[in-house]
């Protein structure tokens, strides 16, 4: 078997090598490129969504919800008998982890174990979903998705020192349990949707995670790169469809033409970067422009004079600035504004970021003269005089709007063709170019509105789909769909189609509720299987991926939730929620970190974060001696250590036996077994060299690198 | 059914056994060799890249250009068409190189005298003139140089090769990054990232200094003997979980982790302890002399993690663009090749006189090259459209000059190796074939090369 494999070569996709449908897709593509298969039409995921539950009957321990039949469905077909029912403090443990992103104290279990019953359970689910934790945990999720980072990437990694906006804005909208549709409206159309409205602008921050290199003379290759980048994160987030196949052509296994790509891409065509003020109060950015334009008014001569002052200088900068541009931007750079097309002025805007044309870029203070220069410093120095009245600059928001009520055209490139590609849904779904609403304030041209009310329309079979099977798959270890990424032939079907469809439904008929869902979620028996099972081996031989559920996947915790449960259990946690993000040494919970792109966080890092440079809906969970070197020897860490042991001395002074049991109960959630704590003390009160302190010491550090502490069960 | 069994029943196909075999190298105890993927019989067993960082000039180096000498002063003529530079000086005239060139060795290949050590490798070395790539600026360049693409977020090339070919040594990383200058480097660690495909297979920063690998320390107050102590009870009480869950092999993969760590620490520290290595192999890399010290004790290491079959080492000279000579590149490129002629010159010889280069391919080159143009009247501007790179040892037939550029060394025109076709030679070399290297990402299968590229076998023997 092994040789075969290795000596084929191949990629097996449904049992046909990846060799002979590109050649097959090759030979076909002239009618591939006009119509499309019946295969094609009849791809699961673009089916509409069907709601059907069948009528499984449950039994005692088992069959909760709705969502146990459909799995008990699938297990019946193949034999198998779920798991049972993980022991309560598995559970609470499970559930804190999963929900919140950090374990439960010794008090919350014991809290919860007293009177561990159904209803007890579904209410702790329910606090947790109301805990702040939740948000802060879900959100990294999101953030995974939409590479969100506070660093341009690139070489100079320019800090983005609005970007924790958006985070914070995620954070609430999943603690407010905002729903899923306006979510998506507001990151992708949220200025043109809600003008005014400073959460909704905050959210178009979606459509400026991108990497940026602020100095990039091609301007027009690195526009045309973020397009792209923003054409792909759409795709990918809202509907798992891998467009970036398409824009070099059709689509070799789905049916996305290449037109379709550019047709997702003029959505996009007309937008703009900006850093618009920000403030929650709509009145405060009034106050402040009321109160700057009557700055700019008392003091008009004064700057008109300084600008006369330092013309020479800023025609130099921006004529020298200008002739560092390639040939086929300069032109634009030329023109006056009124005369440029609007890509012409898209390209420009870009541009001049690069340009210094101030009196304060260009330094005209310094460069000037004798008389000019003392007229200068005079006319500062009657400017200042007017700082009283000149408000504050409001703080700014990474955001989007449209270049105007016109969009650039969109071209394939090296098609040869000049027709203007117009927005548009996938063809097999519509040919028709979209219908665009024109804005109310006429500065925008609407199309990402469209794009939003399309994506959101409860029509769309994928939307609720994908974002539902995100749900389960952070839930689980992996989705209903395993590839969160591809709804389309080269993803995998569904193991459970029709709890897809239910779910997606639920989340429809319940306004896009995303709690909805995992209360759903977290009280089926389903998700509160044990990860064992007392016929493992034979189940393994039938299902060895588990993808039938017949017990709960156990899975190694991920990188935010290693960080913030070692600050949890050594009593350090900073529970500070919202704002500027702090360094990675800082006690406060791993979302609230900086991302930089090209310095990750090395523990992070080491435990797969991704670096938010591409759209990650899924993470590894390796295995590795760096890991193990890094948990045992880097001093960050071991300060975490020392911290757990001073918390414990300090909690049972006296009793090396008892601070043993506080040691379990507080890292792993439960009181040592008897053989347990014989084999601790054994190991603490050995007769050696170190003393005994110190083994205590080393005993807690085992506690956190053992494999109960580092795995979710 | 064993993981690997699984993984091919996932239907991951070669991918998932490439990671099967790399996870069984990582597991396996005391280095034991394992499953070999190579493809074809390989040529070498593991590769050296040398990279010289922020762009070497190749009308300075390797690749002389007379015309050049006739037209400096001119403008460059309409014909070579519109080229866009980085910082934007346009127009500026051509700049004359102001090197003596001589031929060396039997092949009589060119070689400038700034790098005099090196011309007298030359017949030991294949000389390609005629490099491309798309990045325009350092981090556009270096990103494609190490991973084919301009834009960030893919595997490098150390990362695939780890993923394809597996670890031969189990007590060290199989691919290892040193720099000259730490944490200078263009885009940082990144550089040597896995991009999309696990962590494992990532590249693993080194260090001259102690301690050479981070974390790779004990903390005051721990001996080797008390972490052993704390090591064995940690897998006592690990192998609880692992007989609750035994299907889960990465409970046991933890286990076999802390051993693998525990050993680094002595096997890691033993790999960089140039103590036991002579004064007359010092002096050969240079250690000897101020200028070219660090970059000959990076060379040396390099030789010494070969020996330890570390599959791909990656050796940055000049981290943080040194090498781009935007302005006077007589000092600037005076002062590159002296501290990195010797060094180089020394890992040539050295490795060959150990019966080492056969098995071993040296890469020379940087993100890109440079232009005829001058820029700031005495420098020269990034030259991705055509530069010069050259490879050593591992099959690669010395005494080679492969392709060339036009008259003012502006363009690859002969034989052009595109970067992702650098990439593909230097695979085909290690016995893998890029197009057939598969890791399954998304449902999508990706490659090395992103599914172009082909190995230049002019370079070989």
């Amino acid at each position: 078997m092994h040789t075969n494999v290795i000596t084929g070569n191949a990629i097996v996709i449904n049992r046909i090598p990846v060799s002979v449908l590109v050649l097959l897709s090759l030979v076909v593509q002239p009618v591939f490129a006009q119509q499309f298969s019946d295969s094609e039409r009849n791809l699961w995921s673009i089916q509409p969504i069907r709601r059907a539950i069948p009528d499984i009957p449950g039994t005692d321990e088992w069959g909760r919800n709705a969502i146990d039949q459909f799995i008990l469905q699938r297990l019946n077909e193949s034999d198998l008998k779920p798991a049972p029912p993980a022991n309560p403090r598995t559970l609470v443990r499970r559930l804190f982890l999963d929900v919140t992103g950090v374990p439960p104290t010794p008090e919350q279990v014991e809290s919860y174990i007293s009177a561990a019953s159904p209803r007890e359970y579904d209410a702790l689910g329910e606090e947790l979903l109301e805990n702040r934790g939740y948000g802060e945990r879900w959100a990294k999720h999101w953030l995974d998705l939409v590479r969100y980072a506070e660093s341009d990437g690139y070489k100079q990694d320019g800090l983005r020192p609005n970007a924790w906006r958006y985070r914070d804005y995620v954070i609430d909208s999943l603690n407010a349990d905002k729903p899923y549709d306006q979510f998506v409206k507001e990151q992708l159309a949220g200025d043109e949707l809600s003008p005014g409205d400073a959460d909704a602008l905050t959210a178009t921050a979606f459509l400026r995670h991108w990497i940026y290199e602020y100095n990039q003379r091609d301007v027009k290759t690195q526009w045309d790169i973020i397009l792209n980048d923003v054409t792909d994160v759409t795709a990918e987030t809202f509907l798992a469809m891998g467009y970036g196949c398409a824009r070099c052509h059709d689509h070799m296994f789905d049916p996305i033409l290449q037109k379709d790509y550019f047709r997702l891409r003029a959505y996009f065509a007309a937008i703009l970067p900006q850093d618009a003020p920000h403030a929650k109060e709509p009145d405060t950015i009034k106050k402040y422009t009321d109160q700057f334009a009557a700055w700019q008014e008392k003091t008009n001569d004064i700057r008109k004079e300084m600008l006369e002052l330092a013309d020479p200088f800023i025609k130099q900068s921006v004529q020298g600035s200008i002739g560092k541009f390639p040939r086929n931007v300069r032109p634009f750079l030329n023109k006056p504004a009124d005369q440029r097309t609007p890509y012409e002025n898209q390209i420009a805007y870009l541009a001049y970021r690069q340009v210094d044309a101030t009196p304060e870029s260009v330094k005209a203070g310094e460069k000037l003269k004798n008389e000019k220069k003392e007229r200068w410093d005079a006319l500062v120095a009657e400017l200042k005089t007017f700082d009283a009245i000149k408000p504050k600059s409001p703080a700014t928001v990474m955001a989007i709007t449209d270049i105007g009520p016109q969009a650039p055209e969109t071209f394939i490139p090296d098609s040869g063709e000049q027709e203007d590609i117009l927005p548009g849904i996938p063809t097999i779904l519509n040919p028709e170019p979209a219908k665009i609403p024109t804005p109310e304030n006429g500065l925008t041209t609407g199309r990402r509105t469209a794009l939003a009310n399309w994506i959101t329309s409860p029509e769309n079979p994928l939307t609720a789909r994908v974002i539902v099977n995100r749900i389960w798959q952070h839930h689980f270890g992996y989705g209903l769909v395993s590839t969160p990424r591809d709804f389309g032939f080269l993803g995998e079907e569904p193991t459970h189609p029709q709890l897809l469809d239910y779910l997606a439904s639920e989340l429809i008929r319940n306004n896009w509720s995303l709690k909805h869902i995992h209360r759903l979620i977290m009280q089926s028996s389903t998700y509160q299987q044990s990860s064992r099972h007392p016929e493992a081996t034979t189940n393994l031989a039938a299902d060895i991926e588990n993808r039938l559920l017949w017990k709960y996947p156990a899975r190694r915790l991920d990188a935010e939730q290693i960080r913030d449960s070692l600050l949890l259990v050594s009593g350090e946690l900073d529970r500070k929620a919202s704002g500027p993000s702090d360094d990675a040494i800082s006690m406060r919970r791993s979302v609230y970190t900086k991302v930089i792109r090209n310095k990750p966080s090395p523990l992070l890092a080491n435990f797969d974060a991704p670096g938010g440079i591409l759209s990650s809906p899924e993470r590894n969970a390796t295995v590795t001696a760096n890991q193990a070197l890094m948990m045992l020897n880097s001093p960050w860490i071991n300060k975490r250590y020392n911290a757990v042991n001073q918390r414990l001395i300090k909690m049972q002074p006296d009793s090396i036996e008892q601070r043993i049991t506080k040691a379990y109960e507080i890292i792993l959630q439960r009181p040592p077994k008897a053989s347990e704590l014989d084999r601790a003390l054994d190991f603490v009160n050995q007769k050696a060299e170190i003393g005994r302190d110190y083994l205590f010491d080393d005993f807690n550090k085992i506690l956190i690198n053992s494999n109960e502490f580092m795995f979710i069960y | 059914m064993d993981r690997r069994e699984m993984l091919i029943n996932s239907g991951a196909g070669f991918a998932a056994i490439a990671m099967a075999g790399l996870l069984d190298g990582e597991l396996q105890a005391e280095g034991t060799h394992h499953l070999q993927l190579a493809q074809h019989a390989p040529k070498a067993k593991s590769a050296i890249f040398l990279f010289m960082e922020g762009g070497p000039s190749q009308m300075d180096l390797f690749d002389p250009k007379p015309k050049l000498r006739e037209m400096a002063g001119q403008q460059l003529p309409e014909s070579y068409g519109d080229i866009i530079t980085p910082m934007g000086e346009y127009d500026a005239p051509l700049l004359a190189d102001k090197r003596k060139w001589k031929q060396h060795g039997e092949s009589g290949a060119w070689v400038s005298n700034w790098l005099p050590h090196i011309a007298t490798c030359v017949d030991d070395i294949s000389i390609i003139r005629s490099c491309w790539g798309n990045g325009l600026n350092h981090s556009n360049g270096v990103c494609q140089m190490n991973t084919c693409d301009i834009r960030a977020g893919r595997p490098s090339l150390g990362s695939w090769v780890s993923y394809g070919l597996g670890s031969v040594n189990g007590n060290l990383p199989g691919f290892v990054v040193l720099e000259d200058n730490p944490g200078r480097v263009i885009n940082g660690p990144r550089n040597w990232s896995a991009g999309f495909m696990p962590a494992t297979y990532q590249g693993t920063a080194l260090q001259s200094t102690d301690p050479p690998i981070e974390y790779l320390k004990r903390l005051d107050g721990m001996t080797a003997k008390r972490q052993r102590r704390l090591i064995s009870m940690l897998n006592r009480i690990n192998q609880d979980q692992v007989d609750a869950h035994p299907d889960l092999s990465e409970l046991d993969a933890r286990i076999q982790s802390y051993e693998l760590a525990y050993r680094m620490q002595s096997t890691a520290p033993e790999a960089v302890d140039l103590s036991q290595e002579s004064e007359s192999t010092k002096a050969l890399y240079g250690m000897d002399q101020k200028e070219t010290e660090t970059f000959g004790r990076n060379c040396l290491l390099a030789r010494r993690l070969v020996e330890r079959d570390v599959r791909f080492i990656q050796l940055y000279h000049g981290s943080g663009s040194k090498w781009d000579a935007h302005s006077n590149i007589e000092s600037n490129h005076t002062t590159n090749c002296l501290a990195s002629d010797k060094p180089v010159a020394g890992l040539i010889k050295d490795l060959k006189q150990r019966g080492l280069l056969d098995d071993t391919l040296v890469i020379w080159g940087g993100e890109f090259g440079r232009t005829p143009m001058s820029e700031k009247g005495t420098g020269r501007a990034h030259n991705p459209y055509g530069f010069t790179m050259w490879m050593a040892g591992g099959g690669v037939k010395g005494g080679q000059v492969i392709g060339t550029t036009d008259e003012l060394g502006l363009h690859a025109i002969e034989d052009r190796l595109h970067i992702k076709d650098i990439h593909a030679t230097i695979l085909y070399a290690l016995g893998v074939d890029n197009m057939t290297l598969e890791y399954l990402h998304q449902g999508r299968p990706e490659r090395p090369t992103l599914n172009e590229g082909t190995p230049c076998l002019k370079l070989f023997a």
